[in-house]
């Protein structure tokens, strides 16, 4: 599968995961294509979605916690209304 | 002053002064929000860098979309000190093993991270798409401080 393709997936499976979370993917797209490219990329070369805004350590159960979604995007989305990349949002008022 | 308020009181400013000393030692912290850390070793290539300059590390990925947005600030910042002391240097954490040990070096875990060093070695970090001002006086700070 191209990368193309991948990113597509991810972005179907991110906007399902935000449906059943109750939040929503970021209203800009072209943000959201960015992080499902650059999720697609790390799946294709590491066979995990790390995510491309995080630092990935070495050790496979640190880097665990940034696999998409990560552990940190709850707090992020209470704190900021997005997660650090800015996949995911809290759904518009 | 009875003893057990003479006791009280020189256990209060003895703890005044364990927490001025700490505080001073390990950080300042500016109006700006921003602070300085110090107590970090710069790697040999940061300071190689270093020699008697300010230096500002921007830390990136690739395919890290706010790194591309982060960008064209760090090259608006860098135009503005040129010819100032100020060094600005890209460590793309995907390129090469120096890289990924400049950031773990000052703990980036997310990228983008910009690091505004004074010459003592003491850094301030600013992670994500950076508010210009306030980096510009981080780097003022760090130009003027040491």
């Amino acid at each position: 599968m191209d990368v193309d393709e991948q990113a597509k997936k991810i972005k179907d499976w991110a906007k399902r995961y935000a449906e059943k979370q109750g939040i929503q993917l970021n209203p800009d797209e072209e943000r959201v294509d960015e992080v499902a490219k650059g999720l697609a990329v790390r799946q294709e070369k590491f066979g995990k979605r790390y995510c491309p805004c995080r630092v990935m350590t070495g050790d496979a159960k640190e880097d665990r916690k940034i696999i998409c979604p990560c552990v940190y995007h709850e707090e992020e989305l209470k704190a900021h209304g997005m997660c650090h990349c800015k996949l995911f949002s809290t759904k518009e008022e | 002053m009875s003893r057990e308020s003479s006791i009280r009181f020189v256990a209060v400013v003895a703890a005044l002064c364990v927490l001025c000393v700490g505080v001073s030692g390990c950080a300042s912290i500016s109006s700006g929000g921003y602070e300085f850390k110090s107590g970090i070793t710069p790697p040999a290539v940061v300071s190689n860098l270093m020699q008697n300059k300010t230096v500002v590390l921007f830390i990136t990925q690739n395919n890290c979309p706010d790194c591309e947005q982060t960008r064209p600030l760090i090259a608006n910042l860098q135009s503005q000190y040129s010819g100032e002391n100020v060094t600005f240097v890209n460590f793309n954490v995907n390129d090469n093993m120096t890289s990924q040990s400049v950031a773990k070096t000052y703990g980036v875990t997310s990228t983008p991270t910009t690091i505004v060093l004074r010459k003592d070695g003491a850094a301030a970090s600013f992670v994500g798409v950076f508010d210009p001002n306030t980096v510009k006086s981080a780097i003022d700070d760090a130009r003027t401080t040491y």
